[in-house]
């Protein structure tokens, strides 16, 4: 393996089309195999919800919690702001939730290359997959599984949770 | 430490620090920087250089435990080796590093403070007059055993 080869993937047919949600001036870029159906927020419900989702919205039959990223660092909070409009429904297979998004949109053009976090910054349960370069940008992707994992960690960081 | 040539790096806390000779492989000027979300605080930007999605690791907000400063003037970008790979970081530095000679009879102990850092960053220490000049070890600078 070549240098190159071992941490980009230049090719754009292995980088996969990529959704944009906008999040309080945050772009998290979303795998668009992932993303099931765009739903109004008017349609989420709060009762029932457990922290850390700020509410259930239903589709297809089941009920999805609904997460939501708030400010620079994206912490999550059981607040829905007024700016968040959509609600992004993700499935990878396993995981199933709802994130509320300010505003969403396909990436255009693929992105020119892909590189995984690099080690210092990959912590085992990091909200981001991979960073992405398009148009002389770098930009953050997450997925369903470090949306979920990322929203739970948010548990143990409640006080009195140590 | 044999006899040897250094490059003699300045953080923005005042604390100097050094890598080998040929460790050093270019300077950035205004580097254009991306920042990474859920990153270490001391670690949260990333700058594209050739190719390359390289770490800006902030030496000096991880000793002391602060956030890592937002648009260093200047950045150096450091080759390593992992598994027979070149691999590439970036330390922000206040100043143009200056490249020293450095022998066995300068060596000296790690600096005792912060309390048990350096022995997690450096590979051994060297005096440059009054001053006490870590050893970086880069590999494990820019490795996942610091999250």
């Amino acid at each position: 393996m070549n240098k190159m080869e071992k941490a980009v993937e230049t090719v754009a047919h292995k980088v996969s089309a990529l959704v944009v949600a906008q999040i309080d001036g945050q772009r998290l870029l979303l795998p668009q195999r992932e993303v099931v159906s765009l739903e109004s927020v008017m349609d989420i419900r709060q009762e029932g919800a457990r922290f850390p989702a700020a509410g259930l919205i239903p589709w297809a039959g089941q009920e999805w919690p609904v997460y939501c990223l708030q400010g620079d660092l994206l912490a999550v909070t059981l607040d829905l702001p007024p700016q968040r409009r959509i609600c992004v429904l993700l499935h990878d297979g396993y995981y199933g939730l709802a994130m509320v998004c300010d505003q969403v949109e396909m990436l255009v053009r693929p992105p020119r290359a892909r590189y995984p976090l690099p080690p210092c910054m990959a912590k085992s349960d990091s909200l981001i997959e991979w960073l992405v370069v398009h148009e002389e940008t770098v930009s953050c992707v997450t997925t369903a599984a470090r949306l979920v994992a990322y929203c739970q960690r948010a548990i143990n960081q409640e006080p009195g949770n140590g | 430490m044999a006899d040897a040539s250094a490059w003699l790096l300045l953080l923005s806390s005042g604390q100097h620090v050094a890598v080998g000779e040929r460790q050093m492989v270019h300077l950035v000027q205004s580097p254009k920087l991306f920042e990474v979300l859920d990153a270490p605080p001391y670690c949260r930007q990333v700058l594209l250089w050739q190719e390359e999605l390289v770490p800006l690791f902030d030496l000096a907000a991880w000793l002391h435990g602060k956030p890592a400063q937002s648009a260093p003037d200047t950045v150096g970008i450091f080759a390593y080796e992992t598994a027979n790979l070149i691999t590439y970081g970036a330390l922000p530095l206040a100043v143009v590093p200056a490249r020293r000679p450095v022998s066995d009879r300068q060596a000296c102990r790690l600096p005792d403070q912060p309390v048990g850092a350096w022995q997690r960053i450096a590979f051994s220490c060297f005096r440059d007059g009054e001053k006490k000049v870590p050893i970086l070890d880069l590999q494990r600078l820019f490795s996942d055993t610091l999250l």
